[in-house]
């Protein structure tokens, strides 16, 4: 095998190959032409070669990626027939959404012992419940995602105050010290606009505070939530350089950990008219996910931003999971190992996020640069280019500003507000909020309809 | 707890990488073309988006497009095709049609609506693709007066051939590409036999490949299919390195098939959703030339299929070639694979005529186009004549599709 081209071809370098583009470009300038510079700061080459080669060692899971459907509970028996019906599809992952306690029999009904993991996402914090919820499920995988920075982040304010809501989470963690109580939301600062460089620190910046709170036992118990955009090998790359950073850091505590990643489909780049274009992202966004390594993917309906529950795109949107899980070919993080070019993008990412990972902790770390707003104006920052970019035509949404079906009327079809409303009530810190890039123009195109 | 000081932190690089496969240490551009027939790719030579004329028609600038005529049973005369073209400037786009004597009409209904837009047929761009497998006695009579008529009338027009392997898709996919390879390597031999050129020859073949599920298998593929056309082009000793560049085409249907497709550095794509606008306007993958090079997990796949395919060809060539070793039944090819290559060709069907027609008849100037068909089917008799050109002028007349399948003895 090691002789079965090279007596037939010479082969070529990388500065051959540039050298042979040059020479092709015929005048052109090499880098004006070839180089594609990013927001993050990243120039992407035409091409990365052998010759160039570097990676870093990444810690990744050694079990099979999940797949999750997410569920909001609007009454318990309608989330408990969602659910069996999306374990009946393949599903073996489900996520609650609540914003207030609810019924555990009903919601659970022919869930227990099917090794299921369960995700929750609750918009309250009571311990009571929690405790409750606890012992219903002791005898399953829990991932509680009780987040309070990411709550100040999102919200603007505490549950009940900074001293309170640790309290409470300590006596959580200390109650069910085998289960995942803490999660990390840096979905949140994804779908505000911070690009992926900036997500990984922050994730990093984040999860120190916990740690530094709770001390390092916590670090294989915190779960890892990612919001997931179409840049399809920036988001592979991100989760990987993600995961060199945490156990980076953990070694700082004496400790390593294979971080838990859940993911998600941004709704940044989704849109409501030709909404199903959205299948198309969530494909491609789900499928990075996986190769990134997360530990758990979860996926959106297309329709998601503008319709109520429907069975239709919820179907499909598992359908989407499923196939990935079963069809195409054996699916490992360990395709991704040795790719010149991933490589290449994670150690950049890596090397460009420990950058501000430390100069978050040289200002007197995430906590308090949230509360000075330092963290908002970063994000606000390159949400702000984007939008420009947007705006102007260079970052391109298919069916929002580009391919754009004049025809296409959308008003009849919007069951709910699919537009982020202006709160006016007083926080104790600048929320960060989500922000679609389509979003204002939609709404204009919206009122022309009328 | 006190804040740790992470001041002093940093990460540490590897530089040496533990697997080396032998194709990894070339480029694109250059022999074998593991990674890709251009030094730029995507980056230089955009990929082409090859649809059916009614492609979201408003939303997306034509030029940038080909359009794929085929005989299709909706197109019954000129005046369908007047509609679908309406409002495309038919001198700047580019449109490919597979050659055989089925798009006969096709191709004539194209040239007489240009002709009647006031368009001159000598500005008409398209590209031939001439199949190996329908070529029956018949369908050389159609090269002929094609090359014939083309050299004439249609100077921007170019002739392709195209090699692929219709097989179950279940068949094990080195065997898929061996099948196809092999014909490409069968008819460079007979083109070489006939006193052509290997330059000019190989550099007029494109690989049609369909995608399955298998993502990185079919993307691994793409890669062997070039390495493995670059090493059998060799024993032929072309004067030019890019005639040992096997250019592809592919058919894809959803998105992680059409993803395969450009990580294996497909030229052209046939796809009828809007899956290609949205991976090139949204996911940055075309940024970078065969953006998976290095992972081992592909270089070890591309290797093994190039391997084995060859092994194949070579097992298939010591049988005395394809046909004799699917006869031999040595080879586990699949039935349906047999019954193309023995059949070839050819099932129209003969619809009666919508209401659309009716009307057609009712207003044409039916002496004429009875006339004009007449010819046709004298030319296909005696073989006097060029059969394109009086295609032409039966579409012209307002003849119909199946008028004209009826005059040509199908």
């Amino acid at each position: 095998m090691s002789n079965f081209i090279s007596h037939l071809f010479e082969p070529s370098s990388a500065a051959a190959w540039k050298q042979k583009i040059q020479f092709e470009l015929n005048g052109a300038d090499y880098n004006n032409t070839l180089l594609t510079k990013t927001n993050e700061g990243i120039t992407i080459k035409p091409f990365y070669h052998i010759d160039n080669f570097e990676k870093l060692r990444i810690p990744t899971p050694t079990k099979k990626f999940k797949i999750c459907n997410k569920i909001t509970i609007t009454t318990e028996a309608v989330a408990n027939s969602k659910a069996i019906n999306a374990v009946n599809l393949g599903i073996n992952s489900l996520k609650f959404v609540a914003n207030k306690p609810f019924h555990l029999n009903t919601v659970f009904n022919q869930l227990l012992h099917k090794n299921i993991e369960f995700h929750f996402e609750l918009n309250f914090l009571d311990n009571n419940f929690l405790n409750e919820l606890a012992e219903w499920l002791k005898n399953e995988l829990v991932f509680y995602n009780i987040d309070v920075i990411g709550n100040l982040a999102k919200t603007g304010n505490w549950h009940q105050s900074l001293t309170e809501d640790f309290k409470n989470v300590e006596k959580l963690i200390l109650k069910n010290n085998a289960s995942f109580i803490l999660s990390v939301n840096a979905n949140t600062y994804q779908n505000a606009g911070a690009h992926t460089i900036q997500q990984i620190a922050y994730a990093l910046a984040h999860a120190n505070e916990y740690l530094a709170y709770f001390g390092s036992d916590i670090a294989t118990r915190i779960q890892f939530n990612f919001a997931t955009g179409s840049n399809y090998f920036f988001e592979i790359s991100k989760l990987r350089a993600f995961r060199y950073l945490y156990n980076l850091i953990l070694g700082e505590y004496n400790t390593t950990a294979v971080a838990q990643i859940f993911t998600e489909p941004s709704l940044r780049n989704k849109t409501v008219y030709n909404y199903k274009v959205n299948t198309l992202r969530t494909a491609t966004e789900c499928f990075s996910s996986i190769l990134g390594g997360a530990n758990t993917v979860s996926n959106l309906p297309n329709n998601v931003l503008f319709h109520h529950s429907n069975e239709l795109s919820e179907n499909n949107a598992i359908a989407q999971l499923v196939n990935l899980k079963d069809e195409n070919g054996v699916i490992t993080t360990e395709i991704t190992d040795n790719s010149y070019y991933i490589e290449a993008i994670t150690k950049e990412m890596a090397e460009k996020a420990l950058a501000i990972f430390k100069t978050i902790e040289k200002g007197g770390g995430f906590l308090k640069q949230l509360k000075e707003g330092t963290i908002q104006r970063k994000i606000a920052e390159n949400a702000q280019k984007e939008q420009h970019q947007f705006n102007l035509g260079e970052l391109i949404i298919v069916g929002a500003n580009k391919y754009v079906n004049e025809k296409v009327k959308m008003e009849n079809e919007i069951q709910h507000h699919s537009f982020s409303e202006k709160k006016s009530r007083k926080t104790l810190i600048i929320p960060i909020t989500a922000k679609r890039l389509a979003e204002t123009l939609e709404q204009k195109r919206l009122k022309n309809e009328a | 707890m006190k804040r740790k000081d992470f001041s002093n932190l940093d990460i540490s690089v590897q530089i040496t990488k533990e697997k080396i496969v032998e194709q990894e240490n070339y480029s694109a551009g250059s022999p074998p073309f593991v990674r890709g027939i251009h030094s730029t790719m995507y980056l230089q030579k955009p990929l082409k988006h090859v649809v059916s004329p009614n492609f979201s028609t408003d939303l997306i600038n034509k030029e940038l497009l080909i359009i794929e005529l085929l005989n299709n049973q909706s197109y019954h005369s000129v005046e369908d095709f007047k509609v679908v073209f309406d409002k495309i400037p038919l001198n700047k786009i580019t449109v490919t049609i597979p050659l055989n004597i089925k798009t006969l009409p096709v191709l004539a209904f194209y040239i007489a609506t240009a002709k009647e837009k006031g368009i001159d047929q000598k500005l008409l761009s398209g590209i031939f693709k001439k199949n190996i497998l329908t070529n029956s006695l018949f369908d050389k009579i159609i090269d002929k007066d094609v090359i014939e008529y083309t050299e004439k009338h249609l100077p921007k027009f170019k002739l392709f051939t195209v090699i692929d392997c219709q097989i179950e898709t279940t068949a094990p996919i080195e065997q898929k590409l061996a099948c196809a390879l092999v014909k490409g390597l069968e008819f460079i031999k007979s083109e070489i036999f006939n006193g052509k050129n290997i330059d000019e020859v190989a550099s007029k073949i494109i690989l049609n490949w369909n995608i399955s599920n298998n993502h990185f298998n079919e993307l691994a593929t793409l890669r062997a299919a070039r390495l493995a056309w670059a090493k059998l082009l060799k024993q032929f000793n072309p004067k030019k390195q890019e005639s040992l560049a096997l250019p592809i085409h592919c058919n894809t249907t959803n998105t992680l098939p059409t993803m395969s497709a450009l990580f294996g550095g497909t030229q052209s794509l046939n796809n009828q959703e809007k899956t290609l606008l949205y991976l090139q306007e949204e996911t940055s993958v075309l940024k970078t030339i065969d953006p998976w090079a290095g992972s081992t997990f592909v270089e070890e796949q591309t290797i093994e299929i190039a391997l084995k395919t060859l092994e194949l060809i070579q097992k298939i060539e010591l049988l005395g070639g394809l046909t004799k070793a699917i006869k031999s039944g040595s080879l586990i090819i699949s039935k349906i694979l047999k019954d193309d290559y023995y059949k070839a060709t050819k099932e129209i069907d003969l619809k009666s005529s919508p209401k659309k027609v009716r009307k057609l008849k009712e207003i044409r100037n039916t002496e004429q186009a009875k006339k004009a068909l007449e010819n046709l089917s004298n030319c296909v008799k005696t073989g006097k004549g060029n059969l394109v050109e009086l295609t032409v002028i039966a579409a012209e007349k307002r003849a119909t599709l199946n008028e004209i399948y009826t005059a040509l003895q199908l």
